[in-house]
């Protein structure tokens, strides 16, 4: 027993020499893992197992898509902080999972030194939506509704701390609204409660109601997004309606801090090719999503400008901030 | 409409689809069947792979897998007591003593037909009756889901313990682990100890592996001191060990048709779960038996009805995901991925944009079952024989898949660790009769109750009058009462009726004891 361990243990050493060389080629020499901080099925994972189609063409290596969930999307992030930074490791990163939760609990990785930011890919489309059957059909209809009838109406949001509920808190502030908010497990138990009456509005992204919004089960009320969708074009967005914010979160692309420049430009080309793939966008857009790239730089520094100013918010909005 | 029908009959019935969903039944099957391994974990590494196929293939091969995997799990869980998928915990507390009296074929094949059965028949209420059902799910808000859970919890809590006051002190111990984790309504850490892998709580399947899996291993192990070489089961020469007869089937069908009714319901509801589902399923079958004492010792209606009621979600729990584009179980949601990666975004849509392939869906739906009638069978001969193979040898090598399997749903390592701290709890808890299947499920319907009542609350602003104001929830509520009641006045009836029901239970225990 004891010689054929050794022996198992000199074959690995040997395998391990000789591939040592061939990891110090050009990069990518070797797949590369790629963590997705949300569920499989969901909208983060779809769209970045579509783009990772088309990323390995151009990286010339593979992608291998890992979920990772939980906590938020920091699970998936820390997952990636955690790893060296010799671009065999990348992620998915949302916005809160940087910008807000830190702020809220700790994490184990600092958001704006343990990570870099690859670029972003696609921005989320957010939205303030009712019934189809409610009595309001337009966004001043329901403002007007709530001031008459304070603390009767409730909104939902995917869950504390994320996008969704702080700008929704922060519209229910700037207007001096009195309206409960409810969290909910993610968005699919959002939108159930929406659809059984159980809350008047909800705040969620569109893709994952786009069927019920074609037929006329969900009516969006604003797009709090920067711009108006194709798919309800006449709805104004919060700009429009005089605020002076908005609902900003991508999905991005992270690697740990470390990652050689090398390999951050090779990412960054493949993801924007992807991002630009006719195919890509094509199946996308059947689902209603619509990449659209930023580079890594410009992102990190749009991070850092709304977690300061999320920041400054919190405690206003309702939401218990880390000591 | 035929014109929709025909198109769909020859899009979906090709042989390359018969195929797909039979090899789906062949993988969840075979994968559900091995401890320690489960259906969720096939289903996600499938769906990489079906990228590049035709939806209906894929759909119909997920589909399929998690029909397998839900049968599956009953496999091991009858012949071992060690469920290979939490669906089939309940399955092992009578499936694995009718195993012990060398019926673990009949067991096997009963759990088969109520399988098939639960199936059929929810893949019945998909087809014909989506909308209304869809529509009563709805009707579920946090308030209505709050008693329902409360009503689950009365019902299921302390099954499989062997007195009422052991299956409680399980409830509240896994009621107290599923607080672990971030706080669902605040985002708070709670009781993580630092740990950011505990911010997403304590992992249901590694915990479950350990809980149900590892700790038979070291009951057998302790076993095994004895005779190492000694088959797990008994054989039997008699040919009625080994099938069903028409009267046994007959006397079942009312269960299973109560079952079948169960699972769907909790099917439909988004979160709700066919581990509920098989527990509740198994309650009703001993609350309206007419010798709830057998159960636990080897009945076989507690075989049939967690296993047609866990059967029954599959087919409902794609209700609320065709008709609103909500998956109504965790596999569901992992099938909506397929569903959108092939550019199919479910939801009220789905049924006007592309009706050819949900009515192929449906026949596909309807095919598999009949095929899951036959695929498994050469899988409940393997395992036959599996048990026949000495403890000394069979067991390691289920360890080794615990680990495997604890690992293979994350890629986590921590896990693992909660695997193995959970065998030891396990084992302790099988060591002093306390239920681990009422601690699952307690862990289960915990954090729901939490959850639901909170939002409940919520939303009315902290009046608890929303739990009797809404007319379905006030029925749970009567009803987790009532359940309160009646067993209550049972157990007291129970004592006047004398020592002598008292004393062969007893007896019953001692027995189990010697085993």
């Amino acid at each position: 027993m004891g010689k054929k361990m050794l022996t198992a243990l000199m074959a690995m050493a040997l395998m391990l020499a000789v591939a040592a060389p061939a990891m110090a080629g050009a990069y990518p020499s070797k797949p590369v893992k790629f963590i997705i901080n949300f569920s499989a099925g969901g909208t983060t994972d779809t769209a970045a197992r579509l783009m990772s189609s088309k990323a390995n063409e151009v990286l010339q290596q593979a992608l291998i898509c890992m979920n990772k969930p939980g906590a938020g999307g920091t699970l998936g992030v820390s997952e990636v902080a955690r790893t060296k930074g010799n671009g065999y490791t990348i992620g998915t990163c949302n916005m809160p999972a940087v910008a807000v939760i830190p702020l809220i609990r700790p994490v184990p990785y600092k958001p704006f030194k343990d990570l870099v930011q690859v670029c972003a890919v696609m921005p989320y489309e957010y939205a303030l939506m009712v019934r189809g059957d409610a009595p309001w059909k337009t966004w001043d209809e329901f403002v007007a509704y709530v001031k008459k009838n304070p603390g009767k109406v409730t909104y939902g949001s995917p869950g504390t701390g994320t996008t969704n509920h702080l700008v929704t808190a922060r519209i229910g502030k700037e207007l001096g609204l009195d309206w409960k908010h409810v969290p909910f497990q993610g968005g699919v138990k959002e939108t159930a409660a929406l659809l059984g009456g159980h809350v008047d509005m909800i705040n969620n992204t569109t893709a994952s109601v786009a069927s019920s919004i074609k037929a006329g089960k969900i009516r969006v009320l604003l797009v709090t997004s920067e711009d108006r969708f194709a798919m309800v074009p006449d709805v104004p967005t919060m700009k429009e309606k005089g605020f002076k914010f908005s609902q900003i979160s991508y999905m991005s692309i992270i690697a740990p801090a470390g990652t050689p420049q090398v390999a951050l430009d090779k990412l960054s080309a493949a993801f924007k090719a992807a991002c630009a793939d006719k195919g890509v966008v094509k199946a996308c857009n059947k689902l209603d999503l619509h990449p659209k790239f930023i580079p890594g730089k410009q992102y990190q520094a749009l991070l850092e400008k709304l977690s300061a100013e999320w920041g400054a918010l919190l405690p206003e909005l309702g939401v218990k901030v880390k000591k | 409409m035929l014109e929709t029908l025909a198109t769909a009959a020859s899009q979906a019935l090709t042989l390359n689809n018969f195929f797909g969903a039979a090899l789906g039944i062949f993988l969840g099957s075979l994968l559900g069947a091995i401890p320690g391994l489960n259906g969720t974990m096939a289903i996600a590494l499938l769906i990489p792979v079906t990228y590049t196929w035709s939806p209906l293939f894929a759909i119909a091969m997920l589909v399929g897998c998690w029909k397998g995997s839900v049968y599956g799990g009953s496999i091991s869980a009858v012949l071992l007591n060690a469920p290979g998928t939490p669906e089939s915990a309940a399955t092992a507390l009578d499936g694995y003593p009718l195993t012990k009296q060398g019926k673990a074929g009949k067991a096997l094949k009963m759990a088969l037909f109520a399988s098939v059965i639960g199936a059929l028949f929810s893949d019945a209420l998909l087809m014909v009756a989506s909308p209304p059902i869809a529509a009563m799910a709805l009707m579920f808000g946090p308030a209505e889901l709050a008693m329902l859970i409360l009503f689950a919890l009365v019902v299921v809590a302390g099954t499989g313990a062997k007195s009422q006051l052991k299956g409680l002190i399980s409830t509240a111990l896994g009621m107290l682990l599923a607080t672990v984790g971030l706080d669902p309504i605040t985002t708070q850490q709670r009781f993580t100890f630092g740990s950011i892998d505990l911010d997403a709580g304590i992992g249901l399947l590694a915990m479950l592996i350990g809980l149900l899996v590892m700790s038979e291993v070291l009951v057998q192990m302790e076993e095994g001191w004895k005779d190492a070489h000694a088959e797990v089961a008994v054989r039997s020469d008699d040919p009625d060990a080994s099938r069903v007869t028409w009267p046994e089937l007959k006397g079942s069908l009312g269960t299973i048709f109560r079952s079948s009714l169960l699972g769907s319901f909790c099917g439909a509801l988004p979160g709700v779960g066919s581990i509920t589902a098989a527990f509740m399923g198994y309650d009703q079958a001993r609350r309206l038996s007419k010798h709830p004492e057998r159960f636990g010792k080897g009945e076989l209606n507690g075989v049939a009805a967690p296993e047609a009621a866990n059967n029954a979600v599959c087919g409902a729990g794609l209700i609320p995901l065709v008709t609103l584009g909500i998956p109504g179980a965790l596999s569901a949601a992992v099938i909506m991925g397929a569903f959108m990666i092939h550019g199919l975004a479910p939801g009220p849509m789905l049924m006007m944009e592309h009706p050819e392939t949900v009515y192929g869906l449906f026949m596909l739906l309807i095919l598999s079952d009949f095929f899951m009638l036959v695929i498994p069978l050469p899988l409940m001969k393997l395992g036959q024989w599996v048990i026949s193979v000495p403890r000394a040898y069979l067991f390691p090598v289920i360890l080794a898949l615990c680990v495997i399997g604890a690992f293979g749903t994350h890629q986590n390592l921590f896990d693992v660790k909660v695997m193995v701290f959970f065998g030891v709890v396990g084992y302790l808890l099988k060591k002093w009769e306390l239920s681990p299947a009422a601690l699952l499920i307690a862990f289960i319907l915990g954090p729901m109750a939490e959850v639901y009542l909170r939002q409940a609350l919520k939303i009315s602003g902290g009046d608890p009058a929303i739990f009797v104001t809404k007319p379905l929830a006030a029925l749970f509520l009567a009803l987790a009462v009532g359940a309160i009641v009646w067993t209550t006045l049972r157990n007291r009836r129970g004592k006047k009726i004398g020592l002598a029901g008292e004393a062969s239970s007893k007896a019953d225990i001692s027995d189990n004891q010697v085993e």
